[in-house]
């Protein structure tokens, strides 16, 4: 079934034009990632996807809803934005339950938590105010709050970034481990090893169109290279 | 869903540390109150150090120093003018002389003159308090030593010295007639009553105000405006929930000051029973007035989260408050110069549209039967509040929340508008 399915979209912000019509598909249960230099308008297109912004023309279709029907596609989807802080002032634990709560029509709030605890990794951690926590303790508990509602579709802006190697396998990881489950994930990253490790298929986007794009070993073969990020040079120069 | 956005506003504004500053700063000012009452009191039973040196020594200036050295703690006349004024110089106290010639002045139909020096700790108004207490012993002194004079005359009537009473029989004001009191004590009756709302409603747009633009800086700067904006439910429900957070912290937090603020208030105010006898406000009346503090309060954090809107960060944020208070300072300072019905026109319609206006004239309506005023102004908030959520909630659902550009979009061939 075909996840997500992008046609010509277009966006605009007064005189710039992050988006110029760019169209890809996503199967379900596929990694896909969305690379480019800064400004090419990745951000743009997931937070498009993620319902918070509005295009401007072109067809976003989120499985069986259009891109207008942002209720229902909210219930299915979780976004991760780029550097995401949380509710310093709230413990880890009432994080969880306060994003939880907007599931409990989708899924068991106990089980949701749970859930979050377990991917979280912070144990009894989760009962200190988020304040108290490291930069990589925070990432961790936003990526368990973006994968415990198991969503259908999970949107994962730099779902790394600023993490040490350890923190960050954990969560490359988790991520293969939740696409095997059947979760879909569109996710940008400029770590190019990242997207090499975790992406089953990738799409270039430079000045607000797609350059390139295809599966990670096709791209490597056409560009006789050995990793993304000669190919990332190559493409946008 | 709403409960749950006001949930966690509350459990994130109201912080362990800012309960205990509040707390603190409530038992402060009551102490200070307190303070300041049992000094009332000390005052009011308080003799003072005098010291009465009669040069004179005849029957009249008798009359004049023993009626002063009554005020006095001790009787200093026997000791030296040098070691009362060493005293006096470390301590505090009058140094009373009455001159030679004093009543033979009086009897040739002159002043007897009596000269005074003065010994002060500070300047403060504690400090002052001998003279005022003084003044007093002087009144009373001079009483006394008119009916002596008198009775050598052979005058005992004492009401010659104060002949007529003026009693006051009724004020008519704003079509009310109140009976057996002066304008004084009706305007301070008023006062005492009503003055404690500006304060209510200037320390909940200060708390909660600030509190729910900061709390927008913070969600744009964390990004978790983003993360809630992918929440299944309404935005109109994120928004409603902000307001309706930020007004429950404002109102737990106004309590809590307000506490000290009744306890340091009555340390002025606490002495002055006589004024409050005009008891004109029933329980109709307090809780129309509860009613338009709490729709100004819901008016005023609408405002405050569309100021927000225009945050940038958490630092940005922080100078925002400022309008929202100025906006709330205006009706207070002119209707404690003026009333409602006195200003002018164009002045009354700026105090009308303002939201604070109307819970701060309340119960001054109220105590003049002018219940239409109270109905319309707390019919205008709810309308304020709710057209002004409606414009909060039109934002929310454009770009604008997340980019913080392009608000004003006017496309008429795709009708696309800001809304």
């Amino acid at each position: 079934m075909i996840a997500i399915s992008v046609k010509n979209l277009k966006k605009r912000f007064g005189k710039i034009e992050a988006l110029k019509g760019i169209d890809f598909e996503v199967s379900e249960g596929e990694i896909f990632g969305l690379i480019g230099p800064n400004g090419a308008g990745k951000s743009t297109c997931l937070r498009i996807i993620s319902t918070i912004l509005s295009k401007d023309d072109g067809r976003v279709k989120i499985f069986d809803y259009d891109i207008s029907q942002k209720m229902e596609i909210k219930k299915i989807i979780s976004y991760l934005p780029e550097d995401a802080g949380a509710y310093k002032n709230l413990k880890g634990i009432d994080f969880l339950k306060f994003f939880a709560q907007f599931y409990k029509e989708q899924r068991d709030f106990n089980e949701m938590v749970e859930d979050g605890i377990e991917i979280s990794l912070l144990k009894e951690r989760l009962n200190d105010k988020i304040e108290t926590y490291s930069k990589g303790m925070v990432r961790r508990l936003l990526v368990a709050r973006s994968l415990m509602v198991k969503p259908k579709l999970a949107i994962l802006d730099e779902p790394t970034s600023g993490l040490d190697v350890t923190n960050a396998t954990q969560i490359r990881n988790l991520i293969k481990k939740k696409a095997r489950e059947g979760t879909t994930f569109i996710v940008s990253s400029h770590n190019m090893l990242e997207v090499d490790y975790l992406c089953d298929r990738i799409n270039l986007i430079n000045d607000g169109l797609f350059v390139e794009g295809g599966k990670v070993k096709d791209l490597k073969e056409k560009y006789k290279v050995s990793n993304i990020e000669e190919i990332f040079i190559q493409v946008v120069g | 869903m709403v409960f749950n956005i006001i949930s966690k506003e509350v459990k994130e504004l109201l912080t362990k540390s800012t309960i205990i500053s509040l707390i603190v700063i409530s038992v402060i000012l009551g102490s200070i109150g307190k303070y300041t009452s049992n000094s009332e009191k000390e005052l009011i039973t308080k003799k003072t150090n005098i010291a009465v040196y009669d040069m004179d020594s005849t029957d009249i200036s008798l009359i004049l120093s023993n009626s002063m050295k009554n005020f006095s703690n001790e009787d200093f006349s026997k000791k030296s003018y040098e070691s009362v004024f060493e005293n006096f110089k470390k301590n505090e106290g009058i140094i009373v002389l009455i001159e030679k010639g004093f009543k033979d002045s009086i009897m040739v139909g002159k002043k007897g003159e009596v000269r005074i020096n003065w010994f002060l700790k500070g300047v403060g108004i504690f400090d002052f308090a001998s003279s005022d207490i003084f003044e007093n012993v002087i009144r009373i002194s001079k009483f006394e030593l008119m009916k002596n004079i008198l009775k050598t005359y052979r005058i005992t009537d004492e009401n010659v010295l104060d002949p007529v009473k003026f009693k006051n029989e009724s004020i008519m004001v704003k079509g009310k007639i109140f009976k057996n009191i002066s304008p004084k004590t009706l305007y301070s009756t008023l006062q005492n009553q009503t003055n404690f709302i500006p304060v209510i409603i200037m320390m909940l747009l200060i708390m909660s105000g600030s509190m729910i633009i900061s709390s927008m800086g913070l969600e744009k700067e964390n990004k978790t405006l983003e993360t809630l904006l992918t929440m299944p439910l309404k935005r109109e429900d994120i928004v409603l929930g902000k307001i309706i957070g930020g007004g429950v912290v404002g109102i737990i937090m106004a309590a809590i000051y307000m506490f000290g603020f009744y306890n340091y208030m009555k340390g002025f105010t606490g002495n002055l029973s006589t004024l409050t006898d005009l008891k004109v406000f029933n329980i109709f009346d307090y809780t129309l007035t509860g009613l338009s503090i709490f729709l100004s309060l819901l008016s005023g954090l609408s405002m405050c989260l569309l100021l927000g809107l225009f945050a940038r960060d958490y630092k940005s944020a922080q100078t925002l408050t400022l309008p929202v208070s100025i906006l709330a300072i205006i009706p207070m300072f002119l209707t404690m110069f003026k009333d409602f019905e006195t200003i002018n026109l164009p002045l009354k319609l700026l105090v009308f549209i303002i939201p604070f206006s109307h819970p701060m004239l309340s119960l001054r309506f109220l105590f003049f039967d002018q219940y239409q005023m109270v109905y319309w102004g707390i019919i205008y908030n709810l309308l304020f509040f709710i057209i002004l959520t409606y414009f909060i909630v039109k934002i929310f659902n454009t770009d604008y929340v997340i980019t913080g550009k392009n608000l004003f979009i006017f496309n008429f061939n795709k009708r696309k508008f800001f809304f």
